[in-house]
């Protein structure tokens, strides 16, 4: 390990605590005059750096938003206990995942397909039982939440890109809500 | 059983005052992120009120798999992400000339300021992914794990944020 791993290291051990360097670290730093300038500079930094503390709210306002959180949650009821997201994943996500999954395939280096829009393409796209068969799904049917959750950005990313409008694919994207985003798989699925 | 994970099960059940205890508990954090992200205290207000209500909504479907607190940010940081969305679009052709505006003279600007409200500046300018991450991970003292959960990246992705988010303040600081 070189000077610049034991600097990055101390970096990610910085927090507005202090410095809090490992064993390891620390018998390098006693070392290295280099590394123990640089360990210096951060704790300088840390201390600069409080200048950036968080806003707090004033009583008056914590008591505001308590009041406020209170009346909301009197009159909105909790949802089911299954997430949205597994319940997304089962009737919307899931087809389109599989979709793109044949998508990602035909897409590799050495595959037949060659044209993203090719008729061929559109064909293994609409191939589910191709895609519940094949051996990658089960990892994705087994995933949490967070890879569930990335699978719904890289398939709808790659649904739109190549399905439905190619040309704006990015634009919608960001100006897409999560709301808005769970909506047009859902319509997206239904065709599949 | 801890104190806190008792009020989240007791929440998750329809408790009221389980809840009202954990907002009291995390709403100056929440808060505070929030304030950080969209520098304007009464959307920052209203944005902590949605999270913890989103929060009371989907209580049942949380599974305790990470921390209330990354659960929290988690909403915090998608609820903003989508406040901004919207208010970047509503002013688009405003902030276009203001950018323009701003960007004449910057450096003149930075030089009327002491050390530590330059530091403050470069805190602004920071892009959003930097910006909330250097705020959980520096103030909050997150882990790098949970932040990349909050954030749905991964640990190296939220550790280079970090990294860069420091190098720019740093750099700012040195900028005499």
């Amino acid at each position: 390990m070189n000077c610049r791993d034991f600097q990055s290291r101390l970096d990610t051990v910085m927090t507005s605590d202090g410095v809090k360097p490992d064993e390891e670290t620390r018998a390098h730093i006693e070392s290295c005059e280099t590394c123990r300038e640089y360990h210096e500079a951060l704790i300088a930094f840390v201390g600069d750096a409080g200048v950036l503390a968080p806003e707090s709210l004033t009583a008056e306002e914590a008591e505001k938003l308590i009041v406020g959180v209170r009346r909301e949650i009197a009159s909105v009821p909790q949802v089911a206990t299954e997430t949205s997201i597994v319940h997304l994943w089962h009737w919307a996500i899931r087809p389109v995942a599989a979709a793109a999954l044949i998508l990602m395939v035909a897409l590799m280096p050495g595959s037949r397909v060659t044209s993203t829009r090719s008729s061929d393409q559109r064909l293994q796209v609409m191939s589910m039982t191709e895609a519940e068969n094949s051996d990658v799904m089960p990892q994705f049917l087994n995933g949490d939440i967070d890879q569930i959750s990335r699978l719904l950005d890289t398939t709808s990313a790659m649904y739109i890109t190549n399905q439905v409008h190619p040309a704006q694919a990015e634009d919608i994207l960001d100006n897409t809500s999560t709301e808005e985003l769970e909506y047009m798989l859902t319509n997206l699925s239904a065709e599949i | 059983m801890t104190d806190e994970r008792a009020l989240i099960e007791q929440a998750a059940t329809g408790d009221t005052e389980a809840f009202t205890k954990l907002v009291r508990r995390y709403q100056d954090r929440i808060f505070g992120l929030v304030m950080r992200m969209t520098s304007n205290r009464d959307a920052a207000l209203d944005l902590t009120q949605e999270t913890f209500l989103a929060a009371w909504q989907n209580l049942p479907g949380f599974r305790q798999e990470s921390s209330f607190s990354t659960w929290l940010f988690q909403i915090a940081l998608n609820k903003t992400k989508n406040y901004t969305k919207r208010a970047s679009r509503e002013t688009a052709l405003a902030d276009d000339f203001d950018q323009v505006s701003k960007a004449d003279d910057p450096e003149a600007d930075l030089a009327a300021k002491t050390r530590r409200e330059r530091l403050a500046g470069a805190m602004e300018e920071l892009p959003p992914i930097q910006k909330a991450v250097f705020h959980l991970r520096f103030f909050d003292c997150l882990k790098f794990e949970d932040i990349a959960r909050a954030q749905k990246t991964s640990v190296s992705a939220a550790k280079t944020s970090f990294a860069e988010a420091v190098r720019k303040l740093k750099n700012k600081l040195a900028d005499k």
